[in-house]
């Protein structure tokens, strides 16, 4: 196994691995292998996030980005494309490029 | 002596399948910090409070949640769909705020309060839009407690669409003008009321102060959903506890059943025995 590495994604997040040998972590140590050589084959997927671009590797389940974004899953609910996608599926959707993705909490309200 | 608690006795506000003693709900928003929402909250006796869905804040992790403060097995949580101008939307944050309250198993899953806006001046509903959102969300199995205008009319369909509860305005929302219309709000509790006494009405929004609360009482409603009237006094503690006892004494008045109102006065003390030499003339 490689060493676990983090990758410096475009908008300036640093994920950080949890030297897990999952198969989303040796997408990112590809990517961090690859990124600036490779442009036929890009590596990662842009997708929206409540709104903003994101850039994440392929095969990224939902359950993967709300562990990159640090969202407490507890507290929020997520939207894919417009419509709620249940938490029981969190970690079969994988993103897709172009996925408009909706993550929300509660706050005050009245 | 009598004991107070034996002649208040009251019924508890059926709200589709809740069950509730309080019949104040209180929002959420607008508080100065989190600790001093969560105080005043307690203080006002709630057993509902409302919150809004929102987007997460992907840039900033301090981490607090509005959930951290609220005692889930104490409260049922009320989601909203505050915000939402049109029903897709409003049916979209519904569904959110469901799949949040199942993950918390906190038994506020099963219902929404909709509110489905018309323009962001005055917030008042969009009539069209909340009526459409209303049975959507009744078919999608929610209990909708619907915010609407005093608009008896309106009122009326929102109860035909299937809303569990029908929740006029007494004013526009944080504007603490009180109730404006107070006859209006007397139709639309005889229309809702009519043939279904328990129907539960709720004054949602424009209530400023106790005696706003006091009055939507007094008039009949089951309940009052307020949430600026507290965060937004100067002493939202105290105020938080004066609007749980103008609830309280609003209620007792409506069921101990008012005096008419005449135009003349009643002497209430006998009108024998009187020592004074001068009669009035024209007394009755």
């Amino acid at each position: 196994m490689p060493e676990p590495v983090g990758v410096l994604l475009s908008e300036g997040r640093r994920y950080s691995d949890r030297g897990q040998p999952d198969l989303h972590g040796l997408y990112r140590t590809a990517a961090a292998a690859t990124v600036g050589i490779s442009v036929e084959h890009p590596i990662m997927i842009q997708v929206r996030v409540n709104g903003k671009v994101h850039e994440c590797p392929p095969e990224t389940t939902v359950a993967d980005l709300l562990n990159d974004l640090q969202i407490n899953v507890r507290y929020c609910a997520v939207e894919r494309n417009q419509e709620l996608l249940p938490r029981e599926e969190h970690r079969t959707v994988r993103l897709v490029s172009g996925d408009e993705i909706e993550i929300v909490t509660l706050v005050g309200g009245g | 002596m009598t004991d107070p608690a034996s002649v208040t006795t009251d019924s508890p506000i059926r709200l589709g399948n809740h069950e509730l003693s309080s019949r104040l709900i209180v929002g959420t928003g607008k508080y100065r910090s989190l600790e001093l929402m969560q105080e005043c909250l307690a203080l006002s006796g709630a057993d509902v409070v409302t919150v809004a869905v929102r987007r997460e804040r992907l840039t900033d992790s301090s981490g607090r949640n509005i959930l951290d403060f609220i005692d889930l097995s104490r409260f049922t949580i009320l989601p909203n769909t505050a915000g939402c101008f049109s029903a897709e939307d409003a049916v979209r944050v519904a569904r959110l705020g469901r799949e949040i309250l199942r993950g918390l198993e906190n038994p506020g899953a099963d219902w929404v309060k909709l509110e489905v806006l018309g323009d962001t001046r005055t917030l008042l509903p969009d009539p069209v839009a909340t009526v459409d959102a209303c049975r959507r969300l009744v078919d999608d199995g929610f209990q909708v407690l619907c915010y609407t205008s005093d608009d008896p009319i309106t009122a009326r369909r929102l109860k035909e669409a299937g809303a569990v509860s029908v929740m006029p305005a007494g004013s526009p929302i944080g504007s603490g003008q009180g109730i404006l219309n107070r006859n209006n709000l007397r139709i639309c509790l005889e229309y809702l009321k009519e043939d279904d006494p328990d129907y539960p009405v709720i004054v949602d929004a424009g209530v400023g102060t106790a005696s706003d609360v006091a009055l939507a009482m007094e008039l009949g409603c089951d309940g009052v959903l307020l949430n600026t009237g507290i965060a937004g006094a100067d002493d939202p503690r105290r105020m938080a506890v004066a609007m749980k006892q103008a609830c309280q004494a609003g209620r007792q008045a409506w069921l101990a059943g008012r005096i008419p109102r005449k135009l003349y006065a009643t002497a209430s003390s006998p009108e024998e025995g009187v020592i004074c030499l001068k009669q009035q003339a024209g007394a009755g």
